[in-house]
């Protein structure tokens, strides 16, 4: 209730009221554009955008949906066409950190050690994914939304979904071989 | 059960969430088919472990920069959108046009200029050694296929690749080989997958990346032409459990008859057991009449291969 009257006073143009809602929702923004870019910067940036599309758009809110999945869907969209339009400058960096992380570490004898590796080299495997395979990726299991839900925020077809999460999967498998490997002879 | 049906569940719901019946056709399922198989392992690998990974840490320090940028951003936009309001109102009739007009035409003349000045530099050959190099590490933009010559057989590429490089060989040069498997999985333009896989179809190569590349396009490439063009490339080679593998996928994803009928026609009268159950399986509920047909062509009601007369 007390979300609905904030939001229909920044519709109203009242600007305490707009910065009320940032203040909820930026954390939350932020984490999500922090998954699916590549570096903070982008994150940042994407944040930003986002914010600045509801601003212009807030009249256009209706309530039919919760204020949240709306914020939700620009997210994906700005995301999206972000990583689009950006140039895959950092292509070029880091490889060798990457090699670094990738290989199966025999050293760590104990398996809350291994988690953790295990959870880094998954993290680092899916910085390796190019950013749409990697969106699609997180909306599916990070937010655990079905196939279509994904290609309607995206405006994409499902067939395109399924293809880009297919080659998501198929590279994740075969970064995270070693580690699966490992984890099923336990 | 049939694999679309077995996608379509499995990539829309939560494995929890599915009854304790149909959960039994999908593990029944997933016993006989392979892919559907991956397709359900990786589910569970990835449902059961992405959960684990820890949320990003932020610091406040973070949050409140990003705030105040957000609401600089924002106040900027209020203060941009009112005046301009007022000077389009008089501006788009007169003024614009005319803006636009000059502004296109010095941008054209310089472009132009800077075009003409550095077309030497941005197109430099790349010996084999960087072509290795850059496909291996990934750090190829994006590819497209710019001359082909049938009477030489000689391919030339622009790669975007720092500001552009060509790079031009005959389809036999291994380097060549490996960069038209990279044009068929990665280029952007849908034409350019096209155009390698017709090259692919002309030649007989047995270049095991060539191959992996044909059996990816076939399975998930968006474009229905580019499909067809890599799976009829597939009958340069001889009949393994690779390309048995990727025909069946066909045969029971494909929503294309046309392309269902050519897998059909790569498989033959094959004896391997896989390639019967599938067939007798599409013989009796493929949608499409000239499928049926096809396989009653090269195959009994049995589901045993009929010997060519």
């Amino acid at each position: 209730m007390e979300e609905f009257a904030v939001i229909k006073r920044a519709q109203a143009g009242d600007m305490i009221a707009f910065e009320e809602i940032v203040r909820n929702y930026e954390e939350r923004v932020l984490m999500i554009a922090i998954k699916i870019a590549k570096n903070e910067q982008d994150a940042e940036d994407i944040a930003q955008n986002v914010f600045i599309t509801i601003f212009r758009k807030i009249n256009t809110f209706g309530f039919k949906s919760s204020f949240y999945s709306w914020l939700y869907r620009i997210t994906m969209n700005t995301a999206f066409n972000h990583i689009k339009t950006r140039k895959y400058d950092d292509f070029l960096t880091n490889e060798n950190d990457d090699e670094k992380n990738y290989a199966v570490s025999e050293d760590n004898s104990t398996h809350i050690l291994e988690e953790e590796v295990f959870q880094r080299t998954l993290k680092n495997a899916l910085n390796e994914l190019p950013e749409k395979q990697r969106t699609v990726f997180v909306m599916k299991y990070d937010q655990q939304l079905k196939i279509k839900e994904i290609a309607s925020i995206l405006d994409l077809h499902q067939g395109t979904v399924k293809k880009y999460l297919f080659r998501a999967n198929e590279k994740l498998r075969k970064l995270l071989k070693p580690y699966k490997e490992k984890m099923e002879k336990r | 059960m049939n694999c679309k049906k077995f996608q379509d569940i499995i990539l829309n719901y939560n494995i929890s969430e599915i009854p304790e019946n149909i959960l039994r056709k999908l593990k029944e399922h997933k016993n006989e088919c392979v892919d559907c198989s991956i397709l359900w392992n990786d589910e569970m690998f990835f449902s059961q472990n992405y959960a684990n990974i820890s949320e990003p840490k932020l610091n406040s320090n973070r949050i409140e920069r990003l705030h105040n940028n957000i609401m600089k951003s924002v106040r900027r936009e209020m203060i941009i959108g009112k005046p301009k309001e007022k000077f389009l109102f008089w501006s788009n009739k007169i003024i614009t046009p005319i803006a636009t007009a000059a502004a296109t035409l010095v941008i054209g003349i310089l472009v132009g200029r800077f075009i003409l000045q550095n077309s030497q530099e941005m197109n430099p050959t790349l010996t084999a050694y960087n072509v290795q190099e850059i496909i291996d590490n990934n750090r190829l933009n994006d590819i497209k296929i710019s001359e082909v010559s049938n009477a030489t057989n000689d391919v030339s590429f622009d790669l975007s690749w720092n500001n552009g490089a060509r790079i031009e060989g005959n389809r036999s040069d291994p380097n060549i080989q490996k960069l038209l498997a990279y044009a068929l999985v990665k280029a952007n333009n849908s034409g350019t997958r096209l155009h390698s896989a017709k090259i692919m179809e002309g030649m007989s190569s047995n270049n095991v990346e060539i191959l992996n590349a044909l059996i990816h396009s076939v399975k998930y490439d968006d474009n229905p032409g580019v499909r067809l063009k890599a799976l009829r490339a597939l009958k340069n080679y001889s009949l393994n459990d690779t390309i048995r593998d990727a025909c069946i996928f066909v045969l029971q994803n494909e929503v294309s008859a046309a392309i269902r009928m050519e897998a059909i026609q790569i498989l033959g009268n094959d004896n391997d057991q896989k390639v019967q159950i599938a067939l007798k399986k599409a013989a009796n509920n493929d949608e499409a009449e000239g499928v049926k047909t096809m396989i009653n062509k090269y195959y009994g009601n049995e589901g045993i291969p009929i010997r060519k007369k």
